[in-house]
């Protein structure tokens, strides 16, 4: 099974076509930071981190993704 | 004159703390802080065993989660819940009260007694107020955490609303020595803060105050706040270490070296010896595997999982660590 296909960095938002640098990489706190961009829109996602994981929402795209941070 | 003597110094803050049951001064302190490097080690220890004497070898376990993410009106410059400054956190509304469950059921079976509410907000208005003591309710109902919340500025009113609805501990952090704090935050000042503190001891609920180092402030300025600190004495003290987030104003700041970061733990210990010192938001990017040196050199409290915008280190790690440490997690002791 293929990953699904995505437009822009979730970590910047910007659009992978032109995406050399992600400024949503470059600073310290990088690997502990949840996706914040839509990768089929480019939309801010509103974010609720939980004590074990995180849920997402895209607005435009209507779409929900929940992530478990724990191995349990 | 007095020729410098590292090793009095060491064993007069011994006898002081562990002997008489005295406090530091600022003065004895600043001393201690300017230990060069290769008494880190024996600084630590003291802090470790004033950690131990006391407050005993248990570590308070506390998750966290946010009621209220982004849109705060307020200008504190380290957050990334600000409005002012245009960060990648979209604002939310109040988390549904089944995610709000979920968080609390997370954190109950990490084996914590802490549960904290935090909301990104100045103060809390009636329908906020409304929302976090139906949360607190719901999470007694559910689990047998103690429920602990952070709603910014209070008033006498809410302050007692609070403590007579559940509320056992109230988060309010100075953030920074007094003479620091106006350069971190222009919304409201540092006055605010302490009245807001002193409120909460007033009414009954625990205070849970603390700050974050790295903010660009001078190693005497941590020890002011400690001392700051120390006059309000708080149940909880949690150190945080800066996380620069981007498109802040402390985006650019550098991270505090770990060995820099042991040393003001342990000084923040020395000069609270009986405080829960709690490891806040950064300890995995300032210490990473260093960590564990913090739990030896005076911490005896952290969240655990994720924080409120970024995500923290796995459950099962923590506990893990806590295993090898031979530190107990603190249980629930509620009398039926």
């Amino acid at each position: 099974m293929t990953a699904p296909k995505r437009f822009f960095c979730p970590r910047c938002g910007r659009s992978l076509a032109d995406h050399h640098a992600c400024a949503g990489e470059s600073h310290p706190g990088a690997a502990l930071d949840p996706s914040r961009f839509c990768g089929d829109c480019g939309a801010r996602l509103t974010v609720q981190v939980l004590p074990g994981g995180y849920e997402s929402k895209c607005l435009p795209c209507e779409r929900r993704a929940r992530f478990a941070t724990t191995a349990r | 004159m007095t020729t410098w003597d590292p090793e009095r110094l060491l064993a007069d803050a011994e006898r002081r703390l562990l002997e008489e049951g005295g406090r530091l001064t600022m003065a004895e302190a600043k001393e201690l802080q300017e230990l060069p490097d290769l008494y880190l080690g024996r600084l630590a220890d003291l802090a470790h065993r004033v950690r131990l004497r006391y407050c005993g070898d248990e570590v308070e376990v506390e998750g966290i989660v946010s009621g209220k993410t982004g849109g705060c009106p307020e200008d504190c410059h380290f957050c990334s819940q600000s409005s002012v400054f245009g960060t990648e956190v979209a604002p939310t509304g109040y988390i549904p009260y089944d995610q709000l469950l979920r968080a609390a059921e997370e954190t109950a079976a990490s084996g914590a007694t802490e549960f904290c509410i935090v909301y990104a907000v100045r103060g809390p208005d009636r329908r906020l107020m409304d929302h976090v003591l139906e949360c607190a309710e719901l999470v007694h109902r559910q689990t047998d955490l103690d429920v602990a919340c952070s709603l910014g500025i209070l008033t006498r009113e809410q302050a007692l609303e609070l403590a007579e609805n559940g509320v056992h501990r109230y988060n309010h952090n100075l953030e920074a020595a007094k003479s620091y704090f106006p350069r971190i935050c222009t919304t409201h000042s540092w006055e605010d803060r302490w009245d807001t503190c002193q409120l909460v001891r007033e009414t009954g609920m625990e205070l849970c105050s603390g700050g974050i180092i790295g903010l660009g402030e001078t190693r005497e300025q941590r020890l002011e706040l400690a001392f700051q600190l120390a006059e309000l004495s708080p149940h909880e003290v949690p150190m945080n270490f800066l996380n620069p987030r981007p498109s802040t104003p402390l985006s650019d700041n550098s991270i505090v070296e770990p060995e820099e970061a042991i040393r003001t733990i342990a000084l923040f210990r020395l000069v609270m010896p009986s405080t829960v010192l709690r490891y806040g938001g950064g300890r995995e990017i300032t210490l990473g595997d260093l960590q564990r040196m913090g739990l030896e050199a005076g911490i005896n409290a952290l969240i655990t999982g994720n924080y409120l915008t970024t995500l923290g280190q796995e459950i099962e790690d923590d506990l893990a660590m806590l295993s090898e440490l031979r530190m107990p997690v603190k249980t629930v002791s509620k009398v039926l």
